[in-house]
């Protein structure tokens, strides 16, 4: 190329000139010192241009830095956006207290958060391919400093994450947060077992046909079963498993929602049906054992079509005992549109303590678990997370512009 | 997956009205219980892949009926795989939609098992007709 560049007013040479008039003739120099090193080693793409010179990294008046999040607290939130099914997701740390996005990062497809239960990681299990959206599949559990947001470890686990719209249930620490659980569908329902101390993919366990997961130990998890059960699973890092099945608790047409509320803290399962039955699941002793369900809706009006709505439509607050159901009146079948209420009752009584109207379509509610609590109302269409006082229902903060299709909100302190 | 407003043509709360007109619109009636977006607009159709994707052989279905010939069809919703969402003619519908313990009823999994190239990145759905329900 050099050899055909002698005409004085070509246009590579006037641009040389005008560089050399600008910063000096560092640029030409630069230029002819990235030529050896890109022959020797190959562009990286990351390096300063050196045709800008010293001026693209001048000292400043101010001094950037990188920001950290401050240390969590109760009402502290990660908003997951799986974007209508797009191949990369974000994820967003949010401060209840504010309302003000603290940081961000990045998941592949239908990537799972988790949250330690002390607050101090998060993660996500997530899926990312080659190319995109083909090629060579890669399967992982990254997981993040809460404050920082970066990796903290980095674990590579088969390629055989259930890829489903998703449920903060399908993918679990373990109380010590030393240990995560998550599903596979196929080829045959199994649970994979990361341990996030030592960073490394431990083994799959053999699991019957259940669903779900919620640690009732270090070693210990329940499932819920097709036949209505739901099953306790020991098991060991040599992949010994035990499965212990309970009685059937609810009847065949009684369908339990795709994502319940849980507790870690209080062991307590709040699973409510389409129609507005709530059943109780109480695994703190180690067994499952069956509270008394109640309905949300009274008779009158379960005539007046009020059923339950929504992509998280349930959460429970363990200080009080209290369960926030999202309804509104609606035709059969309609179970995963928004809802514009709330109803919040007593697990205990299964009394009405008080009704939420939102005023506007909600997906997915969440509550802090602090003594004044928040109550958290995403909305997917509108991409915008209503921060409100749980008590009064008065709004305390929005937060808008949540990516494209927000529907998931997880805490630690659940 | 899509919020009641984030499409014009989405499900909303009123319920299920089918029509046998326009399957690029969510009320088509084979449409029933989709879960995603509708090929036909992805270059795809109703009952076919658009090019590039892989055409997966398992599926969850669900009973709709066509108010065309008041006769109810059990709907099998194949994906099409290997691409990012199409993005395009977004649907949710749930009629007889069951919960992920009920797998064959579930629209939320992305069911691209068994597509060629190990292909499991969610595209579109088609609506292809088994039978009679």
């Amino acid at each position: 190329m050099e050899e055909t560049m002698t005409h004085a007013h070509n246009p590579s040479e006037m641009l040389k000139r005008y560089r050399a008039a600008l910063i000096g003739g560092v640029a030409t120099l630069g230029l002819l010192a990235g030529g050896a090193a890109y022959a020797q080693e190959g562009p990286r793409g990351s390096e300063l241009p050196k045709q800008l010179g010293q001026e693209a990294t001048s000292d400043l008046e101010d001094n950037p830095v990188i920001l950290s999040a401050p240390e969590p607290d109760a009402r502290r939130i990660y908003v997951t956006d799986p974007a209508h099914f797009a191949v990369t997701t974000q994820h967003f740390t949010v401060d209840g207290n504010t309302g003000k996005v603290l940081g961000m990062v990045d998941g592949g497809f239908l990537a799972n958060p988790f949250a330690s239960s002390d607050g101090s990681f998060f993660g996500i299990a997530s899926t990312v391919y080659s190319r995109v959206a083909k090629g060579q599949r890669d399967d992982y559990i990254e997981v993040y400093d809460s404050k920082t947001h970066e990796v903290i470890a980095d674990i590579d686990i088969p390629e055989s994450r259930f890829l489903v719209g998703t449920y903060p249930w399908m993918t679990t620490l373990t109380p010590d947060s030393k240990s995560l659980l998550f599903y596979q569908f196929t080829p045959s329902p199994q649970v994979g077992l990361v341990d996030i101390e030592n960073k490394k993919f431990v083994r799959m366990l053999d699991v019957p046909d259940c669903y779900h997961i919620f640690p009732s130990g270090n070693d210990t998890f329940f499932m819920h079963c097709r036949s209505g059960t739901m099953a306790k699973v020991t098991f060991d890092k040599d992949g010994k498993v035990e499965v212990k099945e309970t009685e059937v608790f609810h009847a065949e047409d009684e369908y339990l929602i795709n994502t319940p509320a849980f507790s870690l803290k209080a062991g307590q399962i709040v699973w409510p049906t389409y129609e507005g039955k709530i059943f109780l699941v109480d695994i703190s002793s180690g067994e499952a054992k069956f509270g008394q369900h109640f309905d949300v809706f009274t008779e009158e009006e379960k005539k007046d079509n009020w059923r339950v709505g929504g992509w998280l439509p349930v959460a429970y607050h363990r200080g009080t005992n209290e369960i926030y159901l999202l309804g509104d009146q609606r035709a059969k079948w309609t179970h995963k549109y928004s809802s514009r209420f709330a109803f919040v009752h007593d697990a205990k009584t299964g009394k009405r303590i008080r009704k939420i109207d939102f005023g506007r379509d909600i997906d997915s509610i969440a509550v802090s678990q602090d003594d004044n609590p928040q109550l958290y109302a995403l909305s997917t269409g509108e991409k915008t997370l209503y921060i409100l006082d749980a008590a009064t229902g008065k709004e305390q903060h929005s937060v808008p512009e949540l990516g494209h299709g927000p529907q998931v909100i997880i805490a630690h302190d659940n | 997956r899509v919020s009641r407003g984030a499409h014009a043509a989405a499900g909303t709360r009123e319920g299920w009205k089918p029509q046998d007109t326009d399957v690029t619109q969510c009320d088509y009636w084979r449409h029933c219980s989709i879960d995603g977006n509708i090929c036909d607009c992805c270059g795809g159709s109703l009952t076919n892949c658009p090019p590039g994707t892989r055409l997966s052989p398992s599926s969850w279905i669900a009973s709709c009926f066509n108010p065309g010939d008041n006769q109810s069809y059990l709907i099998a919703y194949r994906d099409c795989c290997g691409k990012n969402v199409c993005g395009r003619c977004g649907c949710l519908n749930t009629e007889g939609e069951l919960p992920v313990y009920r797998p064959e009823f579930a629209n939320d999994i992305i069911w691209c098992f068994g597509a060629e190239d190990d292909a499991m990145t969610y595209h579109c759905t088609i609506s292809p007709i088994v039978g009679k329900a």
